[in-house]
């Protein structure tokens, strides 16, 4: 799974708390393919996704993934390729 | 041999209101360590450098959004300092055909920017009415319909006046209120959040004691068109600045250097050496003195940490030539980019010689300032 965010403001926020919580994740460029977002998408293993995106929609982002006030985070997973 | 003891043995550096001096060791050692250790770009990248970075940088604003009582972080915007700060407020309002309310006692900071829109014919500026040494009466405010920005520099660069900002934006109501904190931030409380405040401009080279060429400033939440465009490292697609924060407001690669710095000041303030009773003492010794004349607020509870002092035989000129050629105390002179300041005070064109010490100060060192002055006293 990766998350996308809208600045390096919200990617230092997300990773900060995914430390915290002990959540492994991987800081990768934004793959061009996706999208030309801020140079900073965090790459999560399936068997953690679940939790971070709980963390990250419960602490850094109530408004939640994608659905925020000004969409701060997104969700991208394998599945949503055509 | 007393010039000697005065300079080396004495902090005779009275002009924190231009810049403080000196600074937290830290913050030397932060940037140095940036520039000859850490390297690397504020977001933009991946790797672990720019990540280390672009952390920095982030837990500086999240500091500094404590500090003003932010409940927001990315609500904080970097600045080159207070006086870039107004400028995209005042500059990125949409303020045609409105009034704009100053306090009597704004620095050119915000005179010069307002002058420009008037000349424009794009604003009517207003004073807010206030008592002989500047204070704001919040009692006797009245706003028309027409206006468009309020503007209050929250500790005067000149006689120290401590405004009532709290008071004003209550009796402002939804009009905004652009707080001009260059002075006060580091000495003064501010609460931006709980009190409505709309906007704070502030600088890091002075009470918070960070490097020159940081700065910031506190949106509230009104709408503003940026001052300077440019890549964000976001949405580049786009040739059009981000709507959200801070990217809207933050083109270009910020002071990486000054932030770290900036980050070390909070990070490491010192115990201060002296108290506001020891300050007020000195003010109360130097109104003491024979021929000088202080300018300050007129009550002790509504004074910041800087005033002002004028001398009944000499210039502001060589009165602050005398104290640094004889007593090795460096003031700043004149009138301190504050013209209107100090028409309203009853100094204007000759200026004053202003005190501003910083938490660095010692009873000591005030007690050498006022032996100084007395002795310039009793020669004058």
């Amino acid at each position: 799974m990766l998350l996308l965010f809208q600045s390096t403001h919200d990617v230092i926020l997300a990773e900060k708390a995914l430390r915290l919580a002990g959540i492994p994740r991987r800081v990768i460029p934004v793959p061009r393919s996706i999208s030309s977002q801020c140079g900073m998408a965090l790459e999560i293993t399936p068997d953690h996704a679940e939790r971070a995106v709980e963390l990250l929609d419960a602490t850094v982002f109530p408004g939640g993934s994608a659905q925020g006030d000004a969409h701060r985070y997104q969700i991208y997973t394998p599945t949503d390729e055509q | 041999m007393e010039q000697d003891y005065f300079r080396h043995e004495v902090n005779g550096y009275f002009d924190c209101g231009a810049t403080s001096f000196p600074k937290p060791a830290q913050v030397a050692l932060e940037i140095t360590r940036y520039l000859n250790e850490v390297g690397g770009p504020y977001g933009r990248s991946f790797y672990g450098r720019a990540l280390t970075v672009s952390g920095v940088i982030e837990e500086t604003r999240s500091l500094l959004a404590g500090l003003l009582g932010a409940k927001h972080p990315e609500r904080i915007i970097f600045t080159h300092n207070a006086t870039h700060a107004v400028n995209i407020v005042v500059k990125g309002l949409a303020l045609k055909g409105k009034e704009v309310w100053i306090s009597p006692l704004e620095h050119n900071a915000v005179a010069r920017p307002l002058r420009r829109l008037k000349q424009d014919g794009q604003i009517r500026v207003r004073f807010l009415p206030s008592a002989a040494d500047g204070r704001v009466e919040p009692e006797r405010l009245l706003f028309s319909e027409r206006t468009g920005l309020i503007i209050v520099n929250h500790q005067s660069n000149v006689n120290g006046v401590i405004q009532p900002i709290r008071e004003i934006k209550k009796k402002a109501g939804p009009l905004p209120v652009l707080v001009d904190a260059a002075q006060s931030l580091g000495h003064q409380t501010i609460n931006a959040t709980d009190w409505g405040i709309d906007f704070v401009a502030f600088t890091g080279h002075k009470g918070l004691l960070g490097p020159t060429g940081t700065g910031g400033l506190y949106l509230g939440g009104r709408h503003l068109n940026p001052l300077i465009e440019g890549g964000t490292g976001s949405r580049s697609e786009s040739s059009a600045m981000p709507g959200f924060l801070p990217d809207r407001f933050e083109a270009g690669t910020p002071n990486i250097a000054g932030i770290y710095g900036l980050r070390a000041a909070l990070l490491h303030r010192p115990v201060p050496a002296h108290t506001r009773e020891d300050f007020l003492g000195l003010i109360r010794a130097v109104r003491r003195l024979p021929g000088l004349m202080v300018h300050a607020a007129r009550a002790e509870e509504h004074q910041g940490e800087l005033f002002s002092i004028t001398s009944g035989g000499m210039d502001s000129s060589t009165l602050g030539l005398r104290l640094y050629e004889d007593y090795g105390i460096e003031t700043r002179l004149g009138l301190h980019c504050a013209p209107l300041a100090h028409r309203r005070i009853g100094t204007f064109p000759a200026g004053t010689v202003r005190i501003s010490p910083s938490v660095y100060h010692s009873p000591r060192d005030f007690a050498v300032l006022h032996a100084a002055l007395t002795g310039i006293s009793a020669g004058a």
